[in-house]
């Protein structure tokens, strides 16, 4: 490691111009709104009311909906994504002919914006004229009211999610898969073990570590939706679909309480530190070791 | 032997039925959105959708261009995602060569606050900064977005690059300044080189997200003609109508520069979602 010289500060300094102004700062004044009550709106002034936004959060029936509807969820999500990446990912360990264009094929949803994704979904969940009912029907299954019903909902915008984000889950599986060294299944074969117990007892555990980043990726990721609520069923119906997201969203630009949004924003923020503390000290450390 | 030959055939099927299933699961909401963007309304609101559009029509491109300027949305875009990718990636090679060859006072800080600021959901900003840039008369510009694109992504970049740089053997650079290079020099002629492949799927990854994001355009942007083209598509959805044909041809035209993008960055894609956790 090379000794400090000039350089190195001038390297940094727009760095450290942006994090100031656009994240130091920000996160600063997200903390210290939270013990305020303000509305931008009506242009008030901040009035000091202490943890008052906190209390009056917690016995927001409203915040605890989107909190479970958030950790449904990203539960039922992140497990289906991480449960079809493997999948995917054994399907396509092999290469074959064309296999290059294939996986591309395969990963190109995680690209697209999703809005876009949204709102192809909205068109095929249509109850009435959507293509997915049609098929339904056809087979003589009854039509599912998709995005209309509470009960299915969610749901139905789970599918959405797993649809945009397998391919992830699969990429960075597959690319790990492809490290396993061949021989390891040849002498597990040679002593009679079958593709079941090869999976089982030679290809879990070496993919374990790669699941676990995947996991945790996911789980960052999904705990913030919004724009998928957002195109498909705008929160509802009734709350079935509201997210912390989707709740901060609404309370802090269509009802503009900048003090008590700020307080919700800090609890999603500490929620996911909390959940990202390994992971942060494993990277932290790293990097560093270097 | 006839037994292992039977099931291997087994597992050959079991394994291309799997693989066209995947196929067809990954293209179909795609190709529904192609298909519809071709249809008239009514062709579209029919008891027997056709996965083929029978009476092909350009009408929902023509009217989502010359009626709604859907160039200009798509020009916005561009605009905002092409200026905060040349920015982040400018300012994130340099701090990450800093951070990755030198020892200095505060680096630990900083390191924290990239790998804290990469977990922070977009939301934890969107309500200082809008009241930052509402200070700074900022609002509803495409600075605005810019800003915003430029804070969340600069992170990611310094992070991704940190990975590429520490690849590099730091004695390439120490033979050239031994030999009377400045610093500036032996990064600009020696290490960025090197990294290209880095910067390359920085700059990818920035331009895909700023091209994508969703809730800063909403919240920073109120203009029509200034909004970016996720926005402008999801206000096509009203009460009382959705404009489902222009809306396809939107939702197909928005998803264009990603099809170039999949078509050459597999490779890099895998450290790059990873930030370089793994290596592709």
């Amino acid at each position: 490691m090379q000794r400090t010289n000039k350089m190195t500060y001038i390297f940094l300094i727009p760095t450290i111009i942006v994090f100031l102004v656009l994240t130091v700062y920000p996160l600063l004044y997200v903390i210290t709104a939270s013990f305020f009550s303000m509305n931008y709106l009506q242009g008030t002034e901040w009035k000091f009311v202490g943890f008052q936004g906190y209390q009056e959060l917690f016995q927001d029936s409203l915040f605890w909906v989107a909190f479970k509807n958030t950790i449904i969820f990203v539960v039922i999500a992140v497990s289906l994504e991480v449960f079809f990446g493997l999948m995917f990912a054994i399907l396509f360990q092999k290469n074959f002919k064309g296999s290059a264009i294939i996986r591309s094929i395969v990963l190109l949803p995680m690209l697209l914006p999703p809005i876009t994704v949204a709102l192809t979904w909205k068109m095929m969940y249509e109850y009435d004229y959507g293509i997915i009912n049609y098929f339904l029907t056809l087979v003589g299954l009854p039509a599912i009211e998709w995005l209309s019903s509470a009960d299915w909902a969610l749901f139905s915008i789970v599918i959405t999610d797993v649809w945009q984000w397998t391919p992830f889950a699969f990429l960075i599986i597959l690319a790990s898969l492809q490290t396993i060294p061949k021989d390891l299944y040849e002498s597990a074969a040679v002593n009679g073990a079958s593709g079941f117990q090869a999976f089982r007892y030679i290809t879990l555990p070496l993919l374990k570590p790669v699941i676990l980043l995947v996991l945790f990726l996911r789980t960052i990721d999904t705990f913030q939706i919004f724009d998928k609520m957002y195109v498909l069923t705008g929160g509802g119906p009734g709350n079935a679909t509201e997210t912390l997201t989707f709740y901060i969203y609404r309370q802090g630009f269509r009802y503009f309480e900048t003090g008590y949004a700020t307080a919700a924003t800090l609890v999603v923020v500490i929620i996911i530190v909390i959940l990202s503390i390994g992971y942060i000290k494993s990277v932290y450390k790293s990097a560093y070791s270097r | 032997m006839h037994v292992e030959l039977k099931s291997f055939s087994l597992n050959r099927l079991l394994r291309w039925t799997g693989i066209g299933f995947v196929i067809l699961w990954t293209i179909f909401p795609i190709y529904w959105m192609l298909n519809n963007s071709f249809k008239k309304r009514v062709d579209i609101f029919t008891e027997q959708p056709s996965l083929l559009p029978f009476n092909p029509t350009l009408a929902n491109y023509s009217q989502l261009i010359i009626e709604m300027d859907f160039l200009v949305t798509l020009k916005n875009s561009l605009i905002v995602a092409a200026i905060s990718t040349i920015i982040v990636v400018a300012i994130a090679s340099l701090s990450a060569y800093s951070l990755s060859r030198y020892n200095f006072k505060g680096k630990k800080l900083i390191l924290l606050w990239v790998i804290l600021t990469r977990i922070f959901p977009p939301i934890t900003f969107v309500i200082p900064l809008y009241s930052l840039m509402g200070s700074a008369g900022l609002l509803n510009t495409q600075v605005a977005l810019i800003l915003a694109y430029v804070a969340f992504n600069l992170p990611f970049g310094i992070w991704l690059l940190i990975n590429f740089f520490n690849d590099i053997p730091m004695e390439l650079e120490e033979s050239a300044t031994v030999d009377g290079a400045s610093p500036f020099q032996a990064y600009r002629k020696i290490v960025l080189p090197l990294v290209a492949p880095g910067i390359g799927a920085t700059a990818i990854f920035t331009f895909i997200t700023a091209w994508n994001e969703f809730l800063y355009g909403l919240i920073f942007v109120q203009s029509q003609e200034l909004m970016t083209a996720p926005v402008t598509l999801s206000g096509m959805i009203t009460e009382y109508l959705v404009l489902w044909g222009p809306m396809s041809a939107g939702g197909i035209l928005s998803l264009l520069p990603m099809l170039i993008f999949v078509l050459f960055m597999q490779k890099t894609m895998v450290s790059g979602l990873t930030g370089g956790a793994v290596k592709g």
